[in-house]
């Protein structure tokens, strides 16, 4: 019997892994972001060291983030090729989440075909998959801690073993990303459910919890100090110009999350948290309730990028929905229409299928479509090649860490904000630059940043919604120096002002 | 480490004394033992002006405070650079000392005095208060001075009481709130107790009543008779800050609590909570404290030491708490110590590091030696108390500017002579007060006014028949104005 949950459990791993890795080595390349990351791979790699201090982004500035799991890639990136290590480790440890929801939710359900059943869905969440299939994310590892964390959570009052777990996988996930805070307030959550329902709060549950608090809270305001100096506050939306802000940050809407985490999910999550909130009590329930809820608050008052909240939604929702549906198989043998239980089972798969797997598959679809081109790559290396180390290249928001990655050069601007004065002047600045039609504009601020070299993608295109720098046409100060599926202009023009 | 009433006063004071010689120590070292900040530059100054008159500032600009006699007074025996840095040293270590005496007053266990000490000593606020010269000093300890005389029985020290709340009052208007306040919550809790221990016909009150009943007529009259000194005109034209920049020193505030004191202090507020009515005393103050400091932000000083009775409490509380699960107490212990400790560390590096540092003071003895006496300065206003103190230059806007009658013009003519890039304008302004030095620094051209080279003045600077540089030197510029104005 526990070789055939096994057997399940290893074929829906594999499926994942296996669709993961299919979308994934789509293309040699990663999503734009991705290149941070692998850029902090590489210099682990070759001095030990995180690069907290980058001469290339914004033409030079600090970087405040937790490296952790730079630190694993670079850990494997010692005996294994960067690239296999980028496509493979983050997609081995999103599939991971499997196993997880798996443990949760038959902890939750204590049904096995529930907690298959949910491990499978858990594998196909829209845009948790999407998300981490090629983009080398931090979120392909963060997230299935977190929830071995609640594993851990649920199980230390049958064994003490669980503590010591729950100590290392809290240290970890602090030392991995600021998202330690959602926990956090979860748990604090959690604890104000178990009170306001009169249930027993385990002493050491609650003492776990006071500790991972201050753990978290600590190690956060020792990395973002800085960045609480300069920012206040303010850190929480991470410095991002106003212009973006309601793009990263934006209103959650239920036709965002019906998309994103699937149609089935969501609604026996919804159905679940107005049943123990107001009909039943469970504190197992109550723990992803914390969580469901926290996250509802953080998202509702934009204190949390939408799909951060919506990667996390899914999990949640996806661990209650174990619980309606082993609820809803067990209410259904109670009837006289047990006899068809299986095709009320074949049902819920069927829209499954359609609302969460192929939702799965097109979101990815475009995901990997949006993924750096061949082109791209050789305009970068071609400006690796043939303009000097020193020189500032000119790209658009999205391409910022290729140019320090790919082409290893200074860039204008890039999508990490922190610690940047001017992020909303550098914003509005290169889209002036791009849009102007007049180069007595540009030129001023080409000057201002030491721009040597404008470069003119598609994706800066369709960005900006231009089909040319319109000023290009004067090459005695805009030579065109590359011009294939993407331009470069070298900028050579020098305005003084009187 | 076992500890006894002798030897827990003796390690609090060695904390604050150790923690305090940390900045003294690399000030001394590493800045050649320059005064820290701004604010310490214009006591100085005003106090040397009193030492010269030999009599009070006459100037209708000068917002009076009596910390400008005592400061003149011990400056005119020992020097007012050296005053500057003995007074609040030794008023911060005064205070310790009576705060001890205090929480002993007030019955609190020796384990838990020890622990509220040491987080007061290590407190943002209260390095502040001790290493600074600062006008909180004194009445801070002079309060506590009042609190301590006011709980004991014996009638000298109750008039040497309500001296030394007398003399904080003339310090400020929040320190005639707090010593009213302070007798308030004295009578609120004396007639609590006496409705606990005695049911009588008619209300009885005890001495400690009474006193306090007659200390709040006397406080008020006093208070009253104080007024004049309170209100002075002010106008308010620099855009209010953050409030958590205000209030939390790890997010810049100078005159902060630690984010861990906060969070400490939280917890023992509910943990206190649930005895209420035997605290009474302290939860007034801290409403009183918390209330006011959003009208003024160096109430925190205040506050500091209110917090670190709450966050005191809370910290014997978790540690004496029935943990189930040792190690996590351990590192939970750890954690918290190492978090009240982060809030020190970064703050003391912030603090030590301050400007001005040699190169101002470098720049700022050039002036005064290389230029014309009483010519006007014109900087940012943060930097006139430095101009006016050390290049003994006075200046045309400075951190008081907002009691003075002019003070939005002057604000705004300010910008504008940093922004503007017209010549013509920026001349006539320049002409209109009489300016005939311009002192930039690094800060100033890096965010403080300039976010850019060549923006506004920085770039009219290029213009050789208006302006002369005569001083640069690592990034400190002094800039003449020509034809210069007389």
């Amino acid at each position: 019997m526990l070789k055939k949950e096994y057997i399940w459990l290893a074929l829906i791993f594999g499926l994942v892994l296996g669709t993961r890795l299919y979308f994934a080595f789509q293309t040699p390349y990663f999503s734009e972001d991705a290149y941070f990351n692998i850029r902090q791979v590489e210099h682990i790699r070759e001095t030990g060291l995180p690069l907290f201090k980058d001469d290339l982004s914004y033409s030079g500035r600090n970087f405040l983030f937790q490296p952790f799991f730079q630190y694993i890639l670079a850990f494997f990136n010692l005996f294994m090729p960067l690239n296999l290590v980028c496509k493979l480790l983050p997609n081995i440890f999103a599939s991971c989440l499997i196993f997880i929801v798996y443990l949760i939710a038959k902890e939750i359900t204590k049904s096995q075909g529930a907690a298959l059943f949910s491990s499978f869905i858990s594998g196909f969440i829209p845009i948790f998959f999407a998300e981490t299939v090629n983009s080398v994310s931090v979120f392909s590892l963060v997230i299935p801690l977190m929830f071995f964390l609640i594993y851990f959570l649920i199980k230390i009052n049958k064994d003490a073993k669980y503590i010591n777990h729950f100590i290392v996988s809290i240290i970890i996930i602090a030392l991995m990303h600021a998202s330690a805070f959602l926990l956090i307030m979860a748990f604090l959550l959690y604890v104000l459910f178990i009170k306001i329902e009169h249930l027993k709060q385990s002493r050491a549950e609650l003492e776990l919890i006071i500790f991972s608090t201050i753990l978290v809270t600590w190690l956060n305001f020792i990395v973002y100090k800085n960045a609480f100096l300069v920012h206040g506050q303010f850190v929480i939306w991470q410095n991002i110009p106003k212009e973006l802000l309601s793009q990263s940050f934006s209103q959650l809407s239920i036709l965002n999350a019906l998309f994103y985490i699937g149609i089935i999910p969501l609604i026996s999550g919804i159905y679940l948290i107005y049943k123990y909130i107001f009909k039943k009590k469970n504190r197992k329930i109550y723990l992803l309730m914390g969580f469901a809820l926290s996250e509802l608050f953080l998202l509702w008052f934009k204190l949390i990028p939408l799909k951060t909240g919506l990667i996390f939604f899914g999990v949640i929702f996806v661990l209650l929905f174990s619980k309606f549906y082993s609820d809803s198989i067990l209410f259904i043998d109670k009837t006289k229409f047990s006899k068809y239980k299986r095709i009320f089972i074949a049902v819920i798969f069927l829209i499954f299928i359609f609302n969460s797997i192929i939702p799965t598959i097109s979101y990815t679809n475009r995901v990997i479509k949006e993924t750096v081109s061949k082109n791209e790559i050789d305009s970068f290396l071609w400006l690796k090649n043939n303009s000097d180390e020193k020189d500032v290249i000119l790209a658009s928001l999205d391409e910022g860490y290729l140019i320090n990655t790919i082409a290893q050069r200074k860039n204008v601007i890039d999508k990490n904000f922190l610690l940047i004065k001017d992020a909303e002047q550098r914003l509005e600045d290169v889209k002036k630059i791009y849009t102007t039609h007049y180069e007595t504009e540009a030129i001023p601020l080409l000057n201002k940043y030491n721009i040597k070299y404008i470069l003119l993608s598609k994706r800066s295109m369709n960005y900006y919604d231009i089909a040319d720098l319109s000023y290009s046409t004067d090459e005695k100060c805009f030579e065109l120096v590359y011009n294939k599926e993407v331009k470069i202009y070298k900028s050579l023009c020098r305005m003084e002002e009187k | 480490m076992k500890l006894t009433e002798k030897n827990t006063l003796v390690y609090v004071m060695l904390a604050a004394f150790i923690v305090l010689l940390i900045l003294y120590l690399v000030r001394f070292l590493f800045y050649n033992n320059i005064m820290i900040g701004e604010e310490s530059y214009y006591h100085a100054n005003i106090a040397r002006q009193i030492i010269e008159q030999k009599s009070l500032i006459q100037d209708l600009n000068y917002v009076f405070n009596p910390y400008h006699l005592v400061l003149a007074s011990i400056g005119y025996l020992i020097g007012i650079d050296l005053a500057s840095k003995l007074i609040p040293f030794l008023f911060g270590l005064l205070s310790v000392l009576v705060f001890y005496l205090i929480l002993r007053e007030f019955k609190i266990e020796i384990k838990q005095r020890f622990i509220i000490l040491l987080i007061l000593v290590i407190s943002p606020a209260f390095i502040y208060l001790s290493a600074i010269s600062n006008t909180h000093s004194v009445p801070v300890f002079l309060t506590l001075l009042g609190i301590y005389l006011f709980s004991k029985k014996n009638i000298f020290l109750t008039i040497l009481s309500l001296f030394a709340f007398a003399a904080a009052i003339s310090f400020g208007i929040f320190n005639a709130l707090l010593a009213i306040t302070i007798m308030i919550s004295y009578m609120i809790e004396e007639k609590q107790k006496e409705e606990s221990t005695t049911k009588p016909k008619k209300p009885v009150f005890s001495f400690q009543s009474k006193k306090a009943a007659v200390f709040l007529f006397i406080l008020l009259i006093i208070s009253v008779l104080c007024f004049p000194l309170y209100f002075q005109q002010k106008t308010k034209v620099l855009p209010a800050e953050n409030i958590l920049q205000d209030f939390i020193s790890d997010f810049g505030a100078l005159i902060g609590i630690g984010i861990f004191n906060i969070i400490l202090a939280i917890a023992g507020f509910f943990l206190m909570w649930k005895k209420k009515k035997e605290h009474l005393f302290i939860f007034l103050l801290l409403l009183i404290m918390i209330a006011s400091s959003f009208y003024e932000k160096n109430v925190i000083v205040y506050l500091t030491f209110v917090f670190s009775v709450f966050a005191g409490y809370a910290f014997v509380k978790i540690r004496d708490m029935q943990w189930e699960v040792n190690i996590i107490k351990n590192l939970t212990m750890l954690l918290i110590i190492c978090g009240l400790a982060f809030s020190t560390i970064s703050y003391l590096n912030r603090v030590s590091t301050m400007q001005p540092d040699n190169e101002v003071i470098k720049s700022l003895d050039w002036l005064k030696h290389y230029s014309e006496p009483n010519k006007i300065v014109f900087s940012h206003y943060s930097k006139g108390f430095w101009i006016n103190a050390i290049a003994e230059k006075p200046v045309m806007i400075d951190s008081m500017f907002e009691y003075y009658p002019d003070a939005k013009e002057k604000f705004n003519n300010s910008e504008e002579i940093f922004y503007s890039r017209n010549l013509k304008n920026t001349k006539s302004l320049l002409e209109k007060y009489n300016i005939n030095y311009i002192w930039i620094d690094n800060e100033m051209k890096q965010g403080l006014v300039w976010e850019k080279e060549q923006q506004g003045l920085l770039f009219l600077f290029r213009n050789n028949e208006t302006f002369n540089n005569i001083y640069n030197n690592q990034g400190i510029e002094i800039w003449e104005v020509k034809n210069g104005y007389n």
